[in-house]
């Protein structure tokens, strides 16, 4: 076989075995288009919200401080541990402590990245609450189990950082909520990316995440 | 096979595109990301086996290379840098748990035989076969056209590793089906 031929059968193989989705093209033009809009809807947002604004911003700030006090316990937290040094990730503990982890974490987001199609009010009101939800019972699982000694201090920066998503997801669910609120931007505010860092120290240890552009990998 | 339009636009497309697409011109993004959606979609869907994951990953894809368009170097093929993005997803669908549980297929992706059926089979099971990143370089070059360097900038890789490995990936494939063991130019 000639490359031409494998060419010709690879083409004619791809062709006759995927699937049409022909909804595809304008299913992601949508999604890309309203997270492209979201600063510009940030920022018309609080006309619209007009005496509802004051309670929201309340609330945010609130949602904040909480979070800065979250991270800054967690934070002292984790300078309190000592350093350990990196061993070889041979250690069937801290295989299966992963394991627990990204089970759980890909449960975060794949809910969060439904999220990125709601189109209703209420629909994507219940994705983030089940976003919440999955990002809870992380969090619940990493207290119930014990963290190997050498990833501690990588544990206690995932249960920070969920910690924080969940801030920020309370701050979304209570902005959709309100009748006039800007709703698809509410749900696109909340950033998983820290979460998915502080996973992958975890996951990559005694190797360090590197935040690619194409994503995150290990060094 | 990557549409000649779509060549054609990607080819044609500037530093001005991308920049009227990150100002918020709306068909701007269009123009600039949807020729690249149908051939990314065949990708995914020959990379995972699953139309669902491969419609998720190319919705992924282009959220996550829209909030990061802004670092694509001026003058550079948008195709081969995206395609970067479907890859990533790719590999992390197949790396997360929960595509590990079994998923029967929906009835709309049982398609009666074509009349090349058994050859089909015997390239799908030895595309199968090759490991997640030799599949990935061998749909990249054969069936998007991409040339070999475009296909190092999907796969992060060297030029010349990426070569190597077409060559050994191409080898392998053959091997499975049968053939004979020519080499790759």
């Amino acid at each position: 076989m000639v490359d031409r031929e494998l060419t010709r059968d690879i083409r004619r193989l791809v062709e006759d075995t995927v699937p049409p989705a022909p909804w595809l093209e304008d299913r992601v033009m949508v999604a890309v288009t309203i997270a492209a809009e979201r600063p510009v809807a940030t920022r018309q947002r609080p006309p619209r919200l007009g005496l509802q604004a004051a309670a929201v911003a309340a609330l945010v700030i609130g949602a904040l401080v909480i979070g800065v006090l979250v991270g800054s316990r967690l934070g002292a937290n984790g300078n309190q541990v000592p350093a350990t040094k990196p061993t070889p990730s041979r250690d069937p503990a801290v295989v299966s402590y992963r394991a627990l982890i990204d089970g759980d974490a890909s449960a975060v987001e794949f809910s969060f990245l439904q999220n990125s199609r709601c189109q209703t009010r209420e629909t994507c009101a219940r994705s983030l609450v089940q976003t919440r939800t999955a990002a809870q019972a992380l969090l619940r699982d990493m207290s119930s189990a014990r963290a190997p000694t050498s990833v501690s201090p990588a544990a206690l920066r995932v249960e920070a950082a969920a910690e924080q998503f969940i801030v920020q997801l309370d701050v979304a669910i209570a902005l959709i909520q309100q009748p006039n609120s800007d709703y698809v931007a509410a749900s696109l505010a909340p950033t998983i990316h820290d979460l998915d860092l502080s996973v992958a120290v975890v996951d990559c240890w005694p190797a360090a995440p590197i935040d690619e552009e194409h994503g995150i990998t290990c060094s | 096979m990557i549409d000649d339009e779509a060549g054609a636009v990607m080819l044609a497309l500037g530093t001005d595109l991308i920049e009227k697409a990150l100002a918020g011109d709306q068909s701007a993004l269009d123009s600039l990301l949807r020729p690249m959606l149908k051939p990314a979609y065949k990708l995914a869907y020959m990379m995972l086996r699953d139309r669902e994951a491969a419609e998720d990953a190319v919705q992924n894809a282009a959220l996550k290379s829209w909030s990061k368009l802004s670092k694509l170097r001026p003058g550079s093929d948008p195709r081969p840098w995206f395609l970067g993005f479907v890859a990533n997803e790719c590999r992390n669908m197949r790396r997360s748990r929960w595509r590990s549980v079994l998923k029967l297929g929906a009835r709309d992706d049982i398609v009666a035989p074509s009349p090349t059926w058994v050859s089909d089979l015997d390239l799908q099971l030895a595309l199968a076969r090759l490991s997640h990143q030799d599949r990935l370089v061998v749909l990249l070059h054969f069936y998007l056209d991409l040339p070999v360097d475009e296909v190092a900038i999907v796969t992060r890789s060297g030029a010349s590793a990426t070569r190597s490995q077409l060559y050994r990936a191409v080898k392998r494939l053959k091997r499975q089906l049968g053939g004979e063991e020519a080499g790759h130019g």
